[in-house]
């Protein structure tokens, strides 16, 4: 069975690129990619140094594997003195589909 | 470290609003610095029980979301208002009751990345020890963000066949989304079903723990959110169970 670097590669890319996620996404992920990504959204952020403990993996993979991450658009990467972080990437709210006239209708209701 | 509590009903008039409101005051008079988030933008209420009307608002989540003040400033510390001894504070943070603003949330959606940032902020800013965050019935995106953070999740429902299916749902997206302890409320039970019996009942239905069986009563209904129950009613049966209750939550 291939180890859990591995793994979650495998899955990562398999994925459609986002431009972030949404919670209800979180709940589509394999049981081992949604543990990491709901502990980075329960932490806020995290350090690269932090996902390595966490995770038990090797720095380079767990660099890596969070670079796909933000390349698939699930994360953004950002620096805090001079460390890697990460957070999580969450989709921005749509608005709701329903006809203009509607909107214009309330709207004048409203005002 | 501040702890996220969640209050929950997949169907709405369960009582969750007032849950979070008692649960929050009963955490104020042990001299907590409690935060309180209404994040049923599309259908607050929570405000009500604190006393505040549209006038008393200067600020909201919305006007957060849409850059215009800080999440600080959204909060009101609203334990004044409440004329009790209370030890510790009680910090609300709206959401907007004006229709057309509602309606621009809808309409035009917002940053949830915001909003999860907002949590954050506003423990660290007003140095909370718990936020409590009173969330839209059902499913959706701000419902299924508050539960992913949360450290505690009550699941507000009431003896009836519609909530059962509903909080069937809800308890499944928790348990995937890793929540770390989770437990059941089942408010507005008739007077005449024995408590025990329920909560055995919810539990092996669930799996789940119970944290409190609250009978139905009259002096909540006549109280009509003009207040908080656990500070008009002290000695009532339900106030010592929704103290059990909060003891289960955040032991």
């Amino acid at each position: 069975m291939a180890n859990l670097f591995d793994r979650l590669q495998a899955e990562i890319e398999t994925r459609q690129r986002l431009e972030g996620i949404t919670p209800a996404d979180l709940l589509d992920l394999s049981p081992e990619l949604r543990r990491i990504m709901n502990m980075i959204l329960r932490q806020g952020e995290m350090s690269l140094t932090d996902v390595v403990f966490e995770l038990d993996l090797k720095p380079s993979e767990a660099r890596e594997l969070l670079s796909t991450l933000v390349g698939k658009g699930y994360l953004k990467a950002f620096e805090v003195e001079g460390e890697q972080h990460y957070k999580t990437f969450l989709a921005r709210k749509r608005g709701r589909e329903v006809p203009l006239n509607i909107w214009e209708a309330l709207d004048s209701k409203v005002r | 470290m501040a702890q996220i509590v969640s209050i929950h009903s997949f169907r709405g008039g369960t009582g969750k609003s007032n849950t979070a409101a008692n649960l929050s005051a009963l955490l104020a008079m042990e001299g907590r610095r409690v935060g309180v988030i209404d994040t049923d933008i599309q259908s607050p209420g929570i405000h009500v029980l604190f006393g505040l009307s549209e006038e008393d608002m200067p600020h909201s989540l919305n006007d957060y979301l849409w850059g215009k003040c800080g999440i600080e400033q959204a909060a009101m510390d609203v334990t004044p208002r409440l004329k009790a001894d209370l030890k510790g504070h009680i910090f609300l943070t709206p959401s907007s009751i004006k229709a057309g603003e509602i309606a621009r949330v809808l309409r035009e959606g917002y940053d949830v990345g915001l909003l999860n940032d907002g949590f954050r902020e506003l423990i660290n800013k007003l140095k909370l020890d718990v936020l409590v965050i009173d969330t839209h019935p059902g499913l959706n995106e701000e419902t299924l963000l508050s539960i992913a953070i949360s450290d505690v999740l009550a699941i507000v429902m009431r003896p009836d066949q519609q909530d059962y299916q509903g909080t069937g749902v809800t308890v499944d997206v928790a348990r995937k989304l890793d929540v770390p302890r989770m437990k059941l409320i089942v408010n507005k039970v008739p007077a005449c079903f024995d408590p025990e019996v329920v909560k055995a009942q919810v539990e092996q239905t669930y799996g789940c723990e119970v944290a409190a069986v609250l009978p139905h009563s009259d002096e909540m209904m006549i109280l009509a959110s003009a207040g908080i129950f656990v500070l008009r009613y002290p000695d009532h049966q339900i106030t010592a169970t929704l103290k059990q209750a909060l003891a289960k939550l955040l032991p």
